[in-house]
């Protein structure tokens, strides 16, 4: 049961390290909520099963908690991403960005420079 | 697997293995009850190791990030880490209180990027950056 719980943590750990080096090394605002997100809740949800094999007693709070991760972090994630999408956060190319200019509205165009200024 | 078992008990320290983590072991060392035992092997040092590293470089982005946004990601990325390291100080401390202290964390984090997000997309983000990240 140890063993079970040790390996549960080991890979929850790993792909919390991996979201955080993904979080660094990524180009773009949008790829670092793709990888701030999705292997941050899975390495969440193995530390957490990890957690209820190590102590099998607790499992209703850890169900509560891994069922409330589950439901609220791709929530807040879609959120952020929206609001960064219509605030009009440039996206990455490598190429060019002929086609962006062409998406963006005025008023967006109006707090993308805004944003320049702040940043 | 039990090659370095470090044994910990409240009141007088006891260390078995000689090799790092005195640190961790003093940290922990303070609050735990009366009469209750931990044993730390190395794959959960090692799980542990991953996590503060994960920890740091998810705090780099949040101080050193070059815009606004990143900041609000790495933001939103911690507040998940928080909580799994929150959990796993209730199995280092084992109690279960602080689970509870992760389920209220995880409900006041989601509403905190969630009214975040609504100011930043109802465009109030650019009077109140300055106040927001400083």
């Amino acid at each position: 049961m140890r063993l079970i719980a040790d390996l549960f943590l080991l890979t929850g750990a790993m792909f919390i390290f991996l979201g955080a080096l993904g979080l660094i090394r990524m180009p773009d605002v949008y790829n670092r909520i793709q990888a701030g997100t999705k292997a941050v809740t899975l390495g969440a949800m193995g530390i957490l099963t990890g957690i209820g094999f190590m102590y099998p007693q607790w499992w209703y709070k850890l169900v509560v908690i891994m069922g409330f991760i589950l439901l609220t972090s791709p929530v807040s994630s879609s959120a952020i991403a929206r609001a960064f999408y219509i605030a009009g956060v440039k996206r990455w190319h490598s190429s060019n960005d002929a086609t962006q200019k062409n998406k963006n509205t005025s008023k967006a165009q109006e707090k993308t420079a805004l944003q320049k200024e702040t940043s | 697997m039990s090659a370095e078992l470090i044994t910990i008990e409240a009141g007088s320290m006891e260390q078995v293995s000689e090799q790092g983590s005195e640190q961790l072991v003093e940290l922990i060392n303070i609050s735990l009850p009366a009469g209750s035992q931990l044993h730390i092997n190395g794959v959960e040092m090692l799980a542990l190791l991953f996590i503060v590293l994960a920890t740091l470089m998810a705090l780099y982005r949040l101080v050193f990030g070059p815009s606004n946004p990143d900041r609000i990601v790495s933001a939103d990325a911690l507040t998940v880490i928080a909580t799994a390291i929150i959990c796993i100080m209730a199995a280092l401390f084992q109690s279960i209180l602080y689970l509870d202290v992760a389920l209220i964390y995880g409900v006041l984090s989601f509403a905190g990027v969630l009214a975040l997000a609504r100011a930043i997309e109802h465009g109030r983000a650019e009077q109140s950056d300055k106040g927001e990240h400083s």
